[in-house]
Order: C-alpha cells, then structure tokens, then sequence
C-alpha cells in the first residue's frame, strides 16, 4: 500500500499551502490616494501602524487631492485625502455617504525673496492686489506705506504659481475672493486657476526652489517646510486686522475657538489667528462593504487620529489640537458594515 | 491557397524561402492589424472621454482657457502649439539642412567622422535633457526677450528647435550621401562648381528626402510635453501670448491631468489629447502635399 501514505502527505501539503497564506504570509493591504502635501505624515504615521500591527500594510500614494477623489469614485482605493474640505460638488461626484475626518492642520506662506529685506507684512488689499496683478513693482507705494522703515527694492514682482492643480492654489484664490468678491469671476476659484501674472511650475518645491533662485520673487509654499528651508515668509492681515506672521503657535490660533465643524479654520476672526490655515481630511466612505476590510480601516484611522507623538516636529503639519482629534474619533463611530457599526461604542 | 492539400515535408524543405515569406506577411499582417487596433483604442477612448462631459464641447474652439472660471476653451492653446511648433521649426530647418549639406558634401573626412559621431549622440539625447537646458541655458538668455524668467513659447521653441535639428539633420545627411556620386561627377565634368553641382544635381534628387527628414524631426518635437512643459511658463490662461509665461495642449495635459476630477475638466484633458492627434496628423499630411508640389516642379 504505497499510494495511500503519499497521498496523505500531499494532501497535508495542499492545506498548508491553502491556509500558508492566509494565515502568515499574506497581510491585508489598505490603500489611499490623494493629497501631497501631508503625505510625508502620513507616510510616518502608516510605517508606525505597519510596526504596531504585523498583519496590515497601509500603501498611501501621492497623487493630489484630486486624484484621490477620483480613485475614491472608483472605488479603487479603500481612502483619500485632501488638503481642504469637500465642496458640495466634489461630495456629490463620490456619490456616497462619506466621513471627512480632519488629521492635521497645515498653513500656506507666501514666500518672497528681496535681498537686503528679512520681513514683510500685507495688509488684504495688497495681497489681492499683488495675486490680481495690480501691484507690480515692490516700490509701489501702498507697499511701501505697510512696511515702514523698510527699504523695499526697486525690482518688478516675479510671482510664482503653482501649474498643477493644487489645495494650495484652492487656498489662497480662497482667500482672495473672500477679501475681494469679483476675484473668483476673473481669476477663478479651485484647484486650478487663471492667475493674470506670474509663472507656473509643478509641485511646491519647484515653487520653493524657483523663489530662492529669483530676486524679486513672491510664492505661495507650505509655511513651515518653507521656513526650515530658510524662505522668508511675509505676515498677512488677518480678518481682525492683525498682522500675523505663519508659526505653529499662529496656525494652531486658528482652532482656539471651538468651532463647530473643522471647516472654520480658514480665516477665522481670532485673536493671533493666521489667516491662510486649512485642515488635511481623510475622506472614507461611511458604508465599508467588507467586514475585515471595513474593521481594519476603522482601527488605523482610530490609531491615526490618536498618534500625536509622530514626529510632526520636522514635518509641513501641525498636529491637532486634542479637542479636534477627539471629536474626530467619535465621527469613527458612524462606518459601519451593513448598519451595524465597526468600532465600539465607548 | 487555403484548397491546396498540405505540402510534404520534402516539398517545405524545397520551398523553404516561400514559406517563410507567408509567415513573414502574415506577421506583417498581425502587426499592422495590432497598430490599427491600439490607433483605434485610443481614439475611441479619448472621444468616449469627451463624451463624459459633453456641455464642454460648444466651448472647445474658444481661446479662453481657465478650469477656475470655468472657461474651457481649447483655441488658445491650440494656437499656442502649432506657434511653438512652426517658430522652433523655421528655427531648427535652415540649420539642421545646411549643416547637414556642409557635412556631406564640403566637410574634410578628418572633421567629418567625429561631427557625426556627435551628431548621432545628440539624436538619442532624452528630451527631459533638451528641456533641462533650455530651462537653465536658453532662460537666462532669453530673458530680456521672453520675460521673467524666459519662461514662454519663445523657450518653448527653442525646445522644439534643439529636439528636432539633430534629427533633421542626420536624416538629411543620409538622404545627401544617398545620392549617387555619378550625378555631382556629371555636373563637375561639364563645368559647374561644387556648390552649383549640389544645387543642379544633388537637391533636386534630395528634396523629397529632405521634406521627410523635417516632419520626422519635427514629428518628434510635436507629441514632446515635458522638456515643453519644464519651460513654458505653466499658465495656460495666458495661451496665446509670444512674451511671458504660457502654455500648450501638451503642457496643460501633463500638469493637470493627474489630479483633474471634474467631469467637464476630464473631458476638455481628453480633448485637448485629441486636439494634439489631429495637430500631428495635419503636418503630416501637409509635409506630404508639400513634397508632391515639390517633387512635380522640377521634373
């Protein structure tokens, strides 16, 4: 009776190779798309969950908050993230129910380079007047009356822009319509506008790098990648009528007054407060199809919310403040698996 | 053919060489049936694409280009290319030509072998490069003409120029020596100088080669986006402008696409693609009516 002992051992090997797998080898695969700007976060916080759980992997790419939207709409990819909250368009293109959970906070700066001049502030009019192409020339007097006792250049404004589409861009064509109305009508509003003067180049750092090599230049770069690259960065009038310079004490001002929802960061009438801050979201469709999947999802993004102690030191974010991440984590109780929902209720 | 009984094994063996001719055309067949397939894909993919957003489609031919107004008007941008594309060519012909010329027919054999050497090394330059040193040379240079930066179409086709000439003029320079030694020693022996036996006896043969040397040259500039986009200027509202930063239907498609997710904004992208194909189909088909008028004159 040969036959039968070998056949024993071969089926002993099948089921090793079935359950193999499964059970060791094969670890569940999250993935997310979207916003570049946070994505180094992020990128840290996944590898301090991949350490933390051994069977999850988390892939995150960098391809714009738009991209991410995009895949998000196919539903290719179990998450996205943006750098600005979803508009009423953007939420009807996903199509479902979606939670936007706010992971950090992060300023825009505007960076200039003038040789010989370290600070600078613009009132709201300037700063429109410089994105609309009004004022250009950095003697112009309505500058000059803003920045007394310093000796602005006699050089024309060189402004770079961003030429992909970019929250940053959405950000700042913001605040520019919000201080002057006719601007989204003539430049535009969104991810990518018309700006009337300037030159465009792709990705911040091609912005950053082009304002360091140009006298004369003036940008719009994440603030604080942007200072510890040693880019000037000018303070901006806020709704109050300060002048605040972009700091992580001036970006987290921005949430001191316990707002409602995370979408009132962005030029807020607070004390101290920057004017150019916006939240990064992780948007994730309420409804998780599949239980492990849906489980696995709600516990990094319950983790992610809960990791301040990533680092965020060198990073373009600042962490959130614990009364935002904390009202973020209870808005995890509402993914849930056919109705019934992933996370404890605690 | 198909009616014919099975050939024998000795029969194969005999016709080997008719054999491997049907395996060669019916190989020649799949191949080009294969191109025809993926041509067609393509387009039926960018037109389904535009499909997608179908109310942007009375506003392509408008010059206004800017996703944030909402104006999606491809005509700026259109014109912007082909200006590119015309200016980097008027550029890059005479010089790729008469450099070829020289090359061929009045250069020393002892310059004439490293010149060509160079050459075919400057054909196989990746356009990432061309466009890195227009972005750092050319801008400097070009300053005072283009604006801050020399970013703008004037760059733009300074690339087309340095992707193309290399191209043009190596092909010319095969189409020169292509000619046969018996027509210049003709016009030699009756009396015509070097130069007037070039222009009696060698262009005319040439020219049809030489029409063919600049679309391939030029073909190969026109589909280019990067090294484009690395100098233009990235504002495409600005489009049709020779002064300042700009933009192409290349560029835009490059900088924008990846993160485009409006529908009407996909759907102008996909567009602007087709736009590009049928930009590149027009100078083909007009390089050829333009060898067909030349061709006919001299005979």
């Amino acid at each position: 009776m040969r036959p039968e002992p070998r056949l024993g051992r071969r089926a002993l090997l099948g089921l090793a190779a079935l359950l193999g797998p499964g059970c060791a080898a094969e670890p569940l695969r999250l993935s997310g798309a979207g916003a570049t700007l946070p994505s180094l976060y992020y990128q840290r916080l996944f590898a301090a969950f991949e350490r933390a759980h051994p069977g999850l992997r988390v892939e995150y790419r960098a391809v714009g908050s738009g991209g991410g939207i995009r895949q998000l709409m196919g539903k290719t990819i179990d998450f996205c993230a943006t750098d600005l909250p979803l508009d009423d368009e953007e939420r009807a293109l996903v199509g479902l129910p979606v939670l936007e959970l706010p992971t950090a906070l992060l300023g825009l700066g505007l960076a200039f380079h003038l040789p010989g001049v370290h600070t600078l502030q613009l009132s709201r009019a300037s700063l429109v007047g410089l994105f609309a192409g009004e004022i250009t020339r950095w003697d112009d007097p309505r500058l000059g009356r803003e920045n007394p006792g310093v000796a602005l250049p006699s050089l024309p404004v060189s402004l770079v822009v961003r030429s992909d589409g970019s929250g940053s861009t959405a950000m700042l064509a913001e605040l520019c319509a919000t201080i002057r109305p006719s601007f989204s009508s003539e430049v535009g509003r969104g991810r990518v506008v018309g700006w009337p003067a300037g030159v465009g180049v792709r990705g911040s750092g091609a912005v950053a790098r082009r304002v360091a090599e140009t006298p004369g230049a003036l940008g719009y770069v994440e603030a604080l990648q942007a200072a510890r690259a040693g880019l000037a960065l000018a303070a901006l009038e806020n709704r109050r009528g300060e002048l605040v310079a972009p700091s992580t004490a001036s970006i987290e001002a921005a949430t001191s007054g316990g707002q409602r929802s995370e979408r009132e960061v962005f030029d807020v009438d607070l004390e101290g407060a920057y004017p150019l801050v916006s939240c990064s979201f992780v948007v994730v469709p309420e409804g998780q199809a599949e239980l492990e999947r849906g489980s696995a999802v709600a516990r990094l993004l319950y983790w992610m919310l809960g990791a301040h102690d990533a680092g965020a030191e060198e990073l373009p974010v600042v962490p959130l403040p614990s009364s935002m991440s904390g009202r973020a984590r209870r808005m995890l109780r509402r993914l849930h698996h056919r109705g019934s929902p992933l996370l404890p209720l605690d | 053919m198909a009616s014919l009984p099975p050939p024998s094994r000795k029969a194969l063996a005999h016709r080997g060489s008719a054999s491997g001719q049907a395996i060669f055309a019916s190989l020649a067949r799949a191949g080009s049936a294969l191109l025809a397939l993926a041509t067609a894909a393509t387009l039926g993919l960018l037109v389904l694409a535009v499909l997608r957003g179908p109310e942007v489609l009375p506003g392509l031919a408008s010059l206004r280009y800017n996703p944030g107004t909402g104006e999606l008007g491809l005509g700026g941008l259109a014109l912007s290319t082909s200006a590119s594309l015309l200016l980097g060519g008027l550029l890059a012909t005479p010089l790729a030509l008469f450099g070829a010329l020289w090359l061929a027919e009045l250069a020393p054999p002892s310059v004439q072998r490293p010149l060509l050497a160079l050459l075919d090394g400057a054909v196989a330059v990746p356009s990432v490069v061309v466009g890195l040193w227009v972005a750092v040379v050319g801008g400097a240079a070009l300053e005072r003409l283009a604006g801050p930066g020399g970013s703008g179409l004037l760059s733009a086709a300074l690339v087309v120029a340095a992707m193309s000439a290399p191209t043009i003029a190596r092909v010319a320079y095969a189409v020169f020596t292509a000619v046969p030694d018996a027509l210049r020693e003709g016009a030699i022996a009756l009396g015509a100088t070097r130069w007037e036996a070039v222009r009696v006896a060698v262009l005319p043969v040439a020219t049809r080669g030489l029409v063919g040397a600049v679309v391939l040259g030029l073909a190969r500039a026109l589909g280019e986006t990067i090294a484009i986009s690395m100098v233009v200027g990235g504002r495409p509202s600005a489009a049709p402008t020779l002064r300042g930063a700009s933009g192409t239907l290349g560029s835009v498609l490059v900088d924008e696409y990846l993160d485009a997710f409006r529908a009407s904004h996909l759907a102008t992208l996909s567009a602007a693609a087709l736009v590009l194909l049928a930009l590149g189909a027009a100078t083909h088909l007009g390089s050829r009516a333009l060898v067909r008028g030349l061709t006919r004159r001299p005979a």
